[in-house]
């Protein structure tokens, strides 16, 4: 992967960003991660970084709010946005808030490839 | 105690008449003698003594019977009059009693009524209304209908939400019933309540103004208790994944990782964790999906779809499985193949049914599947030349946590939760699920689902 390009990870799930940042650092991108939505929204507005990989249930912020808040900025309306939840019951309502540059996976269905399969796809 | 009193009137009245014909008699009889000795002085003839009595007697005998006749005319007729008067009065009791008895049952009926005009102004609530409304009935007069219901139709969407209701008016106006409309309606005080509405009109032409009768069945308690349980849910299945997801992808991390030396010991160990990984995954997601669907808080995602399209996917999945036991599948959809129903349902009913033929059934088995189209409705069918099951045990195969005892000796694995999912899926989706089996022929699977959505 181009190694200009930086990777935001927002997850509270301290081993999953983890293991999500090792794999993108391999794969030679630069990682930002944040521990809850609140942080992520700061560190995006920041950084602007190229692309956004979004847990949905979090503490303080979640992932549905971070995007509503993103939507709101000039920038952040444009950023690539990857939505990962655990949860497929809340399946429905993150499709209908998925937009055309957003996208929404359920984390025990991918492998670590495909997640990095997904990202390049957005960053081409 | 009215019908007593009713016959009490007409035997009095019977005894005055009696009373009356007596005396009356008695009366004339005197009255008779009389005037046969008046006749007889006046004609200045003298008759026989047996003669003139005979003469009497037969004056007697007429003016009794005539009197009888007069007495039996009026007897008659004045029982007829009272008889009339006292059906009359029977009816007349019998009406207040029923509508005493309706107004009883309307007032005290614990399913709030009303009447509404086609503004959507309230008359005569009931006492159930006035507690849904938690007002007076002067509050409750002064309402406006239209203004406090919302119909919810798409998350967040008032839009929607108005074109819904002008619709419902419509319907209203027009005077078409309305059963069951799941709505909110706000209450005096400011609440949100969840009611099921039916709305019966008086015909068209009626110059009643409020005409619509209005029954609101709260289900406050329901929509609040399923909000409880979808959120447990989505806990669950969060918090079950979790820990989950973190064994996969590390062990992925540690399969894929190019920074990572592992020994192809090491490798094969991880894999065989990868796998129980997995199983573990899929077994949660199983059991999740039948939670959801027992406590009724899935719903279909109706969408257009190709039944064949959805067959060949699910089958791309199984062809690893499907060479390994070098089996043959065979195929015939026909031409015209759409349906609008729930994909995800449907995909996860095609490959269960596809999954038990593969793994029941012998090397080199074949797997027979046919989609057929016909007046509005779907039948596929998915027949295998397996194992079968055995006749005791048919009954039971769509229980849950169900495996047949030949299956349990092929395979160890299966949750027993696969077929039982697939006939709550197609049922929740209108449609029927049936089998015949053989032991040691094979099983044949039809399903049968309209082609269109409810109410679409």
């Amino acid at each position: 992967m181009d190694p200009s390009k930086t990777i935001l990870i927002v997850d509270d799930e301290e081993s999953l960003v983890n293991v999500l940042a090792r794999k993108f650092e391999e794969e030679g991108v630069k990682v930002l991660t944040a521990p809850n939505g609140k942080i992520g929204l700061e560190t995006a507005l920041a950084e602007h970084p190229d692309i956004i990989l979004l847990d949905i249930m979090m503490p303080e912020m979640d992932g549905f709010d971070v995007m509503r808040h993103l939507q709101q900025d000039e920038w952040g309306k444009t950023v690539p946005i990857i939505l990962l939840t655990n949860s497929s019951s809340i399946e429905t309502v993150a499709k209908a808030v998925s937009t055309g540059m957003s996208e929404f996976l359920v984390k025990t269905d991918m492998r670590l490839d495909d997640v990095v399969d997904r990202v390049k796809g957005h960053l081409h | 105690m009215r019908s007593v009193r009713t016959k009490k009137n007409v035997g009095l009245a019977e005894l005055n008449a009696i009373a009356f014909f007596i005396s009356v008699t008695v009366v004339l009889i005197v009255f008779s003698s009389s005037i046969t000795s008046l006749v007889t002085f006046g004609l200045g003839a003298e008759f026989e003594e047996d003669v003139l009595m005979r003469l009497q007697a037969f004056v007697v005998i007429v003016l009794i019977a005539l009197i009888g006749l007069a007495t039996e005319l009026i007897l008659t007729r004045h029982q007829l009059t009272h008889r009339t008067q006292s059906l009359a009065e029977e009816m007349v009791s019998d009406l207040k009693f029923s509508r005493e008895q309706f107004r009883m049952l309307y007032e005290n009926s614990p399913v709030p009524y009303f009447l509404m005009n086609d503004d959507g102004a309230i008359r005569n609530p009931n006492r159930a209304t006035l507690r849904l409304f938690e007002g007076t009935e002067e509050a409750c007069n002064a309402l406006d209908f239209f203004s406090l219901a919302r119909i919810h139709t798409t998350e967040g969407d008032e839009t929607s939400k108005d074109d819904t209701l002008s619709l419902l008016r419509t319907k209203i106006e027009r005077g078409l019933p309305v059963t069951r409309q799941e709505m909110t309606i706000r209450t005096i005080p400011g609440a949100q309540k969840w009611v099921l509405a039916s709305i019966y009109s008086l015909n068209k032409s009626t110059q009643v103004p409020f005409k619509h009768l209005v029954t609101l069945v709260d289900i406050t308690k329901e929509k609040e208790s399923d909000t409880v349980k979808t959120d447990f849910l989505l806990l669950a299945s969060h918090q079950l994944r979790t820990p989950l997801t973190t064994i996969k992808w590390y062990i992925d991390y540690l399969l894929t990782s190019k920074s990572m030396k592992v020994s192809d010991e090491v490798r094969e160990y991880l894999e065989q964790i990868y796998v129980g990984n997995e199983r573990m995954i899929d077994l949660i997601t199983t059991l999740l999906t039948v939670s959801r669907i027992e406590m009724g808080t899935l719903a279909p995602e109706y969408t257009r779809m190709h039944l064949g399209e959805v067959i060949d996917d699910v089958l791309k999945e199984l062809e690893p499985d499907i060479q390994k036991k070098h089996m043959k599948v065979e195929k015939q959809i026909d031409e015209d193949d759409v349906l609008t129903t729930d994909r995800t349902m449907m995909r996860i009913a095609i490959h269960n049914l596809c999954t038990n033929a593969i793994k029941y059934s012998p090397a080199e088995g074949s797997i027979f599947i046919e989609g057929t189209f016909a007046s509005g409705m779907c039948s596929l069918t998915v027949r295998d030349t397996g194992y079968g099951i055995p006749p005791s045990e048919q009954e039971k195969i769509f229980t849950k946590m169900f495996r047949a005892s030949n299956a349990r000796q092929v395979s160890a694995n299966g949750t027993g939760l696969g077929l039982h999912l697939t006939k709550a899926f197609i049922e929740k989706l209108g449609g029927t699920i049936d089998f015949t089996s053989e032991v040691n022929k094979g099983t044949t699977f039809v399903i049968k689902l309209p082609r269109v959505a409810p109410d679409a």
